[in-house]
This record gives structure tokens, sequence and C-alpha cells, in this order.
């Protein structure tokens, strides 16, 4: 990468991150809770919605691990990152179908480019 | 004891929350062998011997006569209604007359005199030898190089359908996939058929050695597979046209419509499971809560004449399968896609045989009105071609989003030529909309390539898709350690397509005919011999020559699109606007789910893109000249620029 490269990435990243912000949601302090792994698969943004923020961080933690995969290297997102991210798109009527795993698949993509790792 | 357990059962069952939909958690998936299987020729499944090797290639249909003829080892098992036969001569009768259609672009198609009157002597000897009412029991029944004719009417499944989801009798047959633990394993499909599916076909016996756990990087090989049971088996139905059988997945399939919404009662209506060389056509497939058709690790499947309609994710999904054909078929209304190759062997650029191949087919089929009209997560050397994709959110997308279970990251080597994609400006986001969306996309979009490589889209005409007519992005890289590198979005080639022209030569443009992210190192993308056309960037930075680095310059400006839309990465202020359960949402942040104003009308956005750097016309080839110079890089349309005063 040349340096003018590396410049305009540090650009997009910041355009990526620009905003975050925000209290993070409790974590859950213990129990089963979240959704089976079956459900998982299907879960949107209406079963998002029904959730308590304990349940929600549970669910996150499960897709935090399938998407790292068997052998562990598929990119991941912070938690609280992954929260925001799903929580802010869930929040429209558009979106009430929109699958989990498939927000976070996407935005665990793009996140290396936002320089927080 | 009893007791507690019971309590705790009760406990963590409350804990779970009910979703909407109960899906079932695929297995971790693998590439069948792509030579031949003798293991279909005979054996104690077919005493006959008779038959051919499965798999090795596309399977060829046989013909509807032939079902009728008596020969050793063409065992044909019939499924009719008791209406059937007259379902059959009003049908062949409406044909006759009135003609129809395999899919809508398509003309008129009339039968002959001659050609009516043989079919009806088919049906009358098929009604003879109806046996089953249910075709999930005659396929069961079937073996190898079998054959299933379903004559005319609406088939419900109902003993399929009234055996439970995820039956906790199943459970123990669940094992950990990439999708995590409870997946639907292969031998959950075969000792529970309809758990998740109306009609299975399971197409191999079980096999003794488990799947290895964790799975192995290469995929190239189902490591436990069973000798062939139910290969080279053919299902169709015996109608004049695939409206005459219809299988419905809705609660209440008389009263739903097919073009409408149902509820579904499965996630599947019919999947082929390791069944090489299976054939389904000649019918009509709805309201799976998943996907209408499955075809899963199968090498050699054709799906021909079929219409797909209003299932929750994907009409067709052909998932780690090899020589396949999908050709003459109409998929609408689907929540994700009309059509899925996913997941499809490496034959391109990371292949494992001597030469490269293209795997799987897409032909003559008509995707309209679906969130995306094809799509393939690792949609690799998949050839698309002679289509009309027209009146989805996007025409045609291949990608690299890492999902669990996808084996073949990245994407790469498919072809899409030939094709009509036009018009995808149809709305899933809209309240009202008939479809409910899965995945975010861009509205008003041909063709989109995220973060695949050694794609080409050759020859295709691409009219009056308001956004865009062909997206290029990267994809970070999703496996960790591989930040930055740009592994994905390298090596495409757009060339020879007629760009916002119709097929009778009437200007049609699109938004803008090409936009590409630039991202910062990608190699060899290029666009050439489309005529005149749009771009964004500008034609400097669009490079024609396919050699070349791409200088990363626009791609700072890509960063809230890339951001706000593809990642959906939260960036704060969607969250601030509005209030309530359904906030105002701020296109300013993602503007994909807004239908585009129509190229040329009023309300449509300046002609040159907005993400351009704010210079002057006259200060243009300044900033082009310093933008080269600082890229340093191999970028030919550089050229020109590089090193002048």
């Amino acid at each position: 990468m040349t340096g003018f490269q590396r410049a305009a990435s540090l650009l997009a990243a910041a355009a990526l991150v620009a905003g975050c912000g925000g209290d993070p949601p409790a974590r859950p302090s213990g129990g089963p809770v979240g959704l089976s792994a079956s459900q998982l698969q299907a879960a949107s943004c209406s079963d998002w919605k029904r959730l308590s923020i304990r349940e929600r961080m549970a669910v996150i933690d499960q897709l935090e691990e399938v998407a790292r995969g068997p052998h562990a290297d598929g990119a991941t997102l912070p938690a609280q990152k992954a929260y925001d991210t799903i929580d802010a798109r869930c929040r429209h009527y558009f979106a009430r179908g929109f699958l989990l795993y498939e927000m976070y698949n996407r935005a665990a993509s793009f996140y290396p480019l936002s320089g927080e790792r | 004891m009893r007791r507690i357990t019971l309590a705790l059962a009760v406990l963590v069952g409350a804990m779970l929350v009910p979703p909407s939909a109960l899906s079932h958690v695929e297995r971790n998936s693998y590439w069948p062998d792509p030579g031949a299987d003798r293991s279909s020729l005979g054996g104690r499944w077919d005493p006959t011997r008779a038959g051919r090797p499965a798999g090795g290639k596309v399977p060829k249909a046989r013909s509807l006569a032939s079902a009728v003829r008596s020969k050793p080892g063409n065992r044909v098992r019939v499924v009719c209604k008791r209406s059937s036969l007259r379902s059959a001569y009003s049908s062949i009768r409406r044909a006759r007359k009135r003609g129809f259609r395999y899919r809508p672009t398509e003309p008129l198609r009339k039968l002959s005199a001659r050609q009516a009157r043989r079919l009806k002597r088919i049906n009358r000897a098929l009604f003879k030898r109806c046996h089953y009412r249910n075709i999930q029991r005659a396929v069961l029944r079937s073996r190898n190089n079998g054959r299933v004719v379903v004559m005319p009417g609406l088939y419900t499944e109902g003993p399929s359908r009234a055996k439970p989801t995820n039956d906790p009798k199943c459970a123990q047959y669940k094992e950990k996939s990439d999708k995590g633990q409870g997946a639907a394993s292969y031998r959950y499909q075969v000792k529970c058929p309809n758990d998740q599916s109306l009609i299975l076909v399971p197409g191999r016996v079980l096999s003794s050695t488990p799947p290895p756990d964790p799975p192995p990087e290469n995929r190239h090989g189902i490591p436990d597979a069973g000798r062939c049971i139910r290969c080279n088996l053919q299902i169709e139905g015996s109608g004049a046209s695939p409206d005459d059988v219809r299988i419905d997945g809705a609660k209440d399939p008389r009263r739903s419509q097919l073009r409408k919404q149902g509820e579904p009662v499965k996630d599947v209506v019919l999947k082929a499971d390791r069944a090489d060389g299976f054939v389904i056509r000649n019918m009509t497939v709805a309201h799976a809560r998943e996907h209408g058709v499955y075809v899963h690790e199968a090498d050699g499947y054709l799906i021909d004449n079929m219409k797909l309609f209003y299932s929750g994710e994907y009409g067709t999904l052909t998932f780690a399968s090899d020589h396949g054909l999908t050709s003459d078929c109409e998929a609408a209304g689907q929540g994700d896609s009309g059509v899925y190759p996913g997941g499809a062997v490496d034959t391109g650029e990371q292949r494992v045989e001597p030469q490269p191949r293209l795997n799987q087919a897409i032909t003559r089929c008509d995707v309209h009105h679906n969130t995306l009209g094809y799509s393939g997560t690792m949609g690799n050397a998949t050839h698309v071609y002679g289509n009309n994709f027209y009146d989805n959110g996007t025409g045609i997308t291949t990608d690299s989003f890492y999902a669990g279970g996808h084996p073949g990251y990245p994407q790469d080597s498919a072809v899409f030529e030939n094709n009509n994609i036009y018009s995808n400006n149809f709305n899933s986001y809209q309240k009202g909309s008939d479809v409910i969306p899965r995945v975010p996309i861009p509205v008003g979009t041909g063709i989109l390539i995220a973060g695949g490589n050694n794609n080409e889209v050759r020859g295709n005409h691409i009219w009056d898709n308001w956004r865009r007519g062909g997206m290029l992005m990267a994809v970070p890289d999703a496996a960790s350690g591989n930040a930055g590198i740009g592994s994905t979005s390298n090596r495409n080639r757009f060339h020879d397509n007629v760009m916002g022209v119709d097929r009778s030569g009437a200007k049609q443009p699109n938004g803008v005919d090409f936009w590409w992210d630039q991202y910062p190192g990608n190699t060899d993308n290029c666009w050439f011999s489309n005529g005149n056309v749009t771009t964004d960037p500008p034609p400097p930075f669009m490079p024609s020559e396919c050699k070349n680095t791409s200088p990363g310059v626009f791609y700072p400006t890509r960063g809230p699109e890339l951001g706000g839309c593809a990642a959906a990465i939260e960036l704060g202020s969607e969250t601030r606007t509005g209030s309530g359960s359904n906030p105002e949402y701020d296109e300013n942040q993602c503007d994909w789910f807004r239908t585009p104003p129509k190229p040329g009308s009023s309300s449509s956005g300046p002609s040159l893109p907005v993400a351009l750097p704010q210079a002057s016309v006259a200060d243009f080839g300044r900033v082009v000249r310093d933008m080269c110079n600082l890229a340093g890089s191999t970028t030919l349309s550089c050229e020109a620029f590089r090193g002048r005063p």
C-alpha cells in the first residue's frame, strides 16, 4: 500500500465510524437467554424488537460465535458495536424482515476499516 | 430428580425467546465429488441394474412420453388427485386454444392438435397407473433412476405438513455446524424427512462415518457420503404447463393466492439432499418460509420449466452443488432472491482441478418482483445468461459477505452475459409492499458485485435502473488477519454491454451506468467497449485497460454509503432522528431503501455524481493529475495525466 492509499483507507475508516457512541447496554448476568440455534438462523428484526436488552446481548454473543466460525478466523464486531448496529437498523419498519446474522456479518466484514481493532 | 429436571427444562424454555419463525440451522456443507457416481447403477437398491451413473454432468430430462412406455428398470410412480384427469383435459384444451407461457416475457406457446391429442393420451395412461396421492410417499418409494410423475392438481402434502417442525424427538440427529449448535445434519434429514421440508428427496444412504468436527477448510468431497439410493430421480408435472401442478406450502393453500404472500407451514417446500442427477420440471412451487426448491450437496441437477412464487428467502436455493442447470423458469415475490446458487464449487480461480470450468448455469428465466433477482454469496463460477431480470430491487448481486457455512470465500469467476437487466426499481422496503425484504440492498440497481473476483459482465443490455446500472465494491476481508489486504474485488471485467438503451433501441438511461468504490489497492478491474456511458468516478478513474491498480482516491467519499448501507455499521445520527418504534429514517445516512428518481425527471439529481470532489470543470484536469501523481499506481487510465506539470 502506498502512503496515499493508506491515507485514503484511514479517511474511509473515519467516515465509517463517525458518530459512534452511546451507553453500552447491560451485559447478561448469567442464565440461559437468547435464541436457540435453530431460531438464530431465521431471527429477524421483528424478533430483535421483542427481546430484552439482556436477551439481545446473548444473541449478539451467539452471532459472534457463529461469525467467528469453526476455525476462529471469521470477522466479528465488538458487542457494543454489534448492538448499536442491529438496534439502529431494526428500529425501522422496512427492516422488519432483515436477518440478524446477515446484518452482523456485513457489518463485521467492514469493521476492519474502522481502525478500532 | 425428575421434578428438578422438569423445572430446569421449563426455566430454560421460558428464557428462550419464541421467534416468529422457527428455522433450521444448516449443516456444514461440502462440495460433492464432481465425477460420475456408479453406485447408482445397481446393488440391492436397484435390482434391475438398469440406469446411468449419477452426476458428473447436468442430467438430461427423460420425456413424459417415456414414462408410459413399459421397459425394464423404468419404474414410474404416478401421483394424482381424483380430479387430475379432468384438470389435465381442461389445461390441455386451454393450452391448445388460448396458449400458455413458461415465463412472462416469452411469446405465447400453443399446443398443436396433434400435441394436444398426444398429451391427453399420455395423461390417460398415467391416470390408470396412479397409486399415490402424495408426492413425498412416491419419492420415498423411489430408488435410483426412478421417476415420479405428478398429474395436474394442488398438492398440499397433508401427511408431511402434519409432521412437527423442530420435533424434540429429532434433536438427537442434530450436529454442530459453522452456524452453531443444532444444525440439521444429513442424518436428521433422513430420519425426520418432513421436519424441515414438505417434500424431501434423500439421495444417499446414511454413512457410518460421522462428519468431521470441526470441518476441514478444504470442502471438496462429502466426508460422510453414503452410496446412491435415489440418484437420477426425476419429478415432473404431466400438465401442459407448469401452472397445472402446484405444490403449495401455505397454511391454507386453497385460499392463498400464488402470486401473493401466504403463511408458510414449512421452511422448504421441496429439498433434494445429496440427490445427484436430480431433475424437477413443469411445476409451480410457492410459499415456503425459506426456500421453494432447495438442492443441497448434489452433483448434477436440472430445474426446468418451473415457477417459483413468494417464498420467504429464495425461489431456488442450489447450495454447495455442481453440474447444475436452471432453465425456463419464473421466480417472483421472494424476500431475498429469486434464484440463489450460493456456496458454489470452487472451479474458478481457487480450483483444485487443472482447468477452470463454470459449474452451474441459469438461463431463460424471468426473475422479477423480488428483493434481489439473482443472489450468490460465494456464487463461484456460475454462468448466468439469456435471462430477464426486471422489477427487482437489485437485478443481480454476487458477494463475499461472509456467512457461516458458506464454503468458497471469496466469491469468484462468475459470468453474466447476454441478459436483459432492466427497470430494477422495485422497492420492497416501502410500506404496503407485498414482499418482505430480508436483506439490505440498493434499490434501483442492475448488477452489484460486492467483494467478488474475476467476474465477467459482458454482452448484457442494462437499462432503466434508476440508481446504477452496474456497481462494483470491495468487501474488506471478512477473515481476520487479512484486514485491509483487499483480497476481494479484483480482476472484474465489464465489457460489451449496452447501457441505457432498451431492446427496441429507445433511450432508457440508468441513474449512472457504472459505479465503482475504487477500494485502494484493488487490481485489474476494468470497463471497456460499453459505448457512451456515464460513470462514477468519471472516466479517467474507471480503467479501460485491465492491468491496473486502484489509486483509491474516491474511496473516502464512499465511506457514508459503504458504512451506512453496505455494512450498516451504526453511525449515530439515524438513531437520533424521529421517535417511537418507527423513527424517521435518515436518508442522508443511507439512501439505498429509497426509490431513486427516474433519470431525467425533474427530481433526479445533478448529472455529475454527487461523490465527485468539489472542483470546477476547469480545475478538474489538475485535480486528476494531482491524484494520479499521488497514487503512484499503474492505473493506465492515469497515464495520460501522470507526470504532467
